[in-house]
């Protein structure tokens, strides 16, 4: 059962046999009360979060937006480190002076909206959470991420990055980390780690191609690349066409992401390589979307995130890509080619690997 | 004094250290770290509360800092999302601190 090489403290390298994942898939009510309940959950943190006297008030006015109508809801961080302090642009008002709240508030309506419109699904937990995000974080704060609760979004030090909430993509990103949590919690380590932040991946590539109008072919397959500084033009964060030559420059040094198992990072680095091995999955999705379309691969790829389970490893994903497909194709909802393309685009990165 | 800072992971995956020997920062630099240091107050930050801070989300920094004082040494690990409002400050400044110098590498 174990592959020769796991160095997984946790070792994780099973298959899960089918009949649990049959009662996986059958359990969506108690899905949905589990679903509720972290919503409700989610709501309560977010009112009892660490706040100074300032964030009080704060706090009462966030309590004032519409909730169940994934309100968005900007902060401006002013270069500080405290959350949801200076609410700037909430839902519906009219635009702000500041450029990057207007981004980050444009941005986020456009993610939100693919979720509700394409994938039927109600912002962050499907209950209609509010969307919570925070600009201008911190100082020359080089990094966006998910806290738990809320996003946040730093300025760039202004010479290898530039703002982080400067890109729909980037947006797509740190949103669909929500997603994943309410769906299959995907924990953030290893394998399990890599998948969480190539769905993150996948879906900002998506929305964005959506939202731009491009098909798999005309697309640049970049993550980030709106949010480099003015003389790295042409690198990204990331590619999932190509992973591994998004970027070489003095901060970052040059992409190491492989895009094919044979070259798995096994370092501890990066909780052990979860934006390093995302090249392995992300480079599948990549070929399937131009064998089928990016939107028919997107819907695949959401059906499957919801029936993942939180300590799922590359094996399970596949197949569990692979079910999903078969539902899809069933329904008429994709066509049947799809399952010979997501087993040709995994092979190609050497999925499923063998188990000796 | 000697602080060894390192900053990893984040949406960029980076991979930032820093060493510095607190005598040889010019005066303002150095007043401005003091200053951050006591603002952060290390040295009531428990251990167990830092290892029971779990790191949620996603894309969080991990970062780790080292001081050595003649004989004494502490160690202390954050995340973008356990470290506390005062410590964040003192995180900005050592990443743009550790960043600088790797520019100028
Ligand atoms: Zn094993
Ligand atoms: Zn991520």
């Amino acid at each position: 059962m174990h592959k020769k090489d796991c160095s997984k403290s946790m070792c994780q390298c099973f298959i899960v046999p089918t009949y649990i994942l049959e009662n996986l898939a059958q359990n969506e009510v108690e899905a949905a009360r589990v679903t509720i309940a972290k919503s409700r959950q989610m709501r309560r943190r977010r009112i009892f979060k660490e706040y100074d006297i300032n964030g009080v008030v704060a706090l009462t006015d966030a309590g004032s937006g519409r909730h169940g109508e994934s309100a968005r809801h900007v902060y401006d961080c002013k270069g500080k480190t405290k959350l949801r302090v200076n609410e700037a642009r909430k839902e519906g008002d009219r635009s702000s002076g500041d450029s990057v709240v207007n981004q980050a508030y444009d941005y986020s309506g456009v993610v939100r909206d693919y979720f509700k419109d394409i994938l039927q699904r109600n912002s962050i937990d499907n209950e209609g959470l509010d969307i919570i995000l925070n600009v201008h974080y911190g100082n020359k704060f080089t990094n966006a991420y998910w806290d738990g609760d809320e996003m946040v979004f730093g300025d760039g030090d202004g010479i290898i990055f530039s703002n982080f909430a400067n890109s729909l993509d980037v947006i797509g990103h740190e949103l669909t980390h929500g997603v994943t949590q309410f769906t299959s919690g995907l924990e953030y380590e290893g394998q399990s780690g890599a998948l969480n932040e190539h769905l993150s991946d996948v879906f900002g590539v998506t929305i964005k191609q959506y939202h731009l109008k491009q098909t798999a072919s005309d697309a640049d397959w970049l993550i980030g690349a709106d949010i480099m500084g003015p003389s790295l033009k042409g690198q990204a964060l990331r590619s999932m066409k190509a992973p591994g030559t998004a970027f070489d420059n003095k901060l970052m040094g040059k992409d190491l992401q492989p895009d094919h198992m044979r070259n798995y990072y096994k370092g501890e680095r990066d909780n052990h390589g979860v934006h390093i091995n995302s090249g392995i999955p992300n480079k599948a999705f990549y070929l399937v979307s131009m064998e089928i379309g990016t939107d028919k691969a997107a819907l695949i790829w959401f059906e499957a995130m919801q029936h993942l389970f939180a300590t799922a490893n590359f094996n399970q994903f596949v197949q569990i890509v692979l079910k999903a497909a078969h539902k899809l194709v069933d329904g008429g909802k994709v066509p049947d080619t799809a399952i010979q393309s997501i087993e040709a685009a995994f092979n190609a990165v050497g999925l499923p690997e063998s188990l000796k | 004094m000697h602080i060894q800072f390192s900053c990893v992971g984040g949406m960029a995956n980076l991979d930032l250290n820093v060493v510095i020997d607190t005598d040889e920062l010019p005066q303002a630099k150095r007043d401005q770290l003091q200053h951050l240091m006591e603002t952060a107050d290390l040295s009531n930050l428990s251990l167990g509360k830092m290892i029971e801070a779990k790191a949620k989300g996603a894309d969080a920094f991990s970062y780790k800092l080292d001081i050595l004082e003649e004989t004494e040494q502490q160690s202390f690990t954050f995340t973008d999302t356990t470290a506390s409002g005062k410590v964040r400050p003192l995180l900005d400044y050592l990443r743009n601190l550790a960043i600088e110098v790797k520019l100028a590498e």
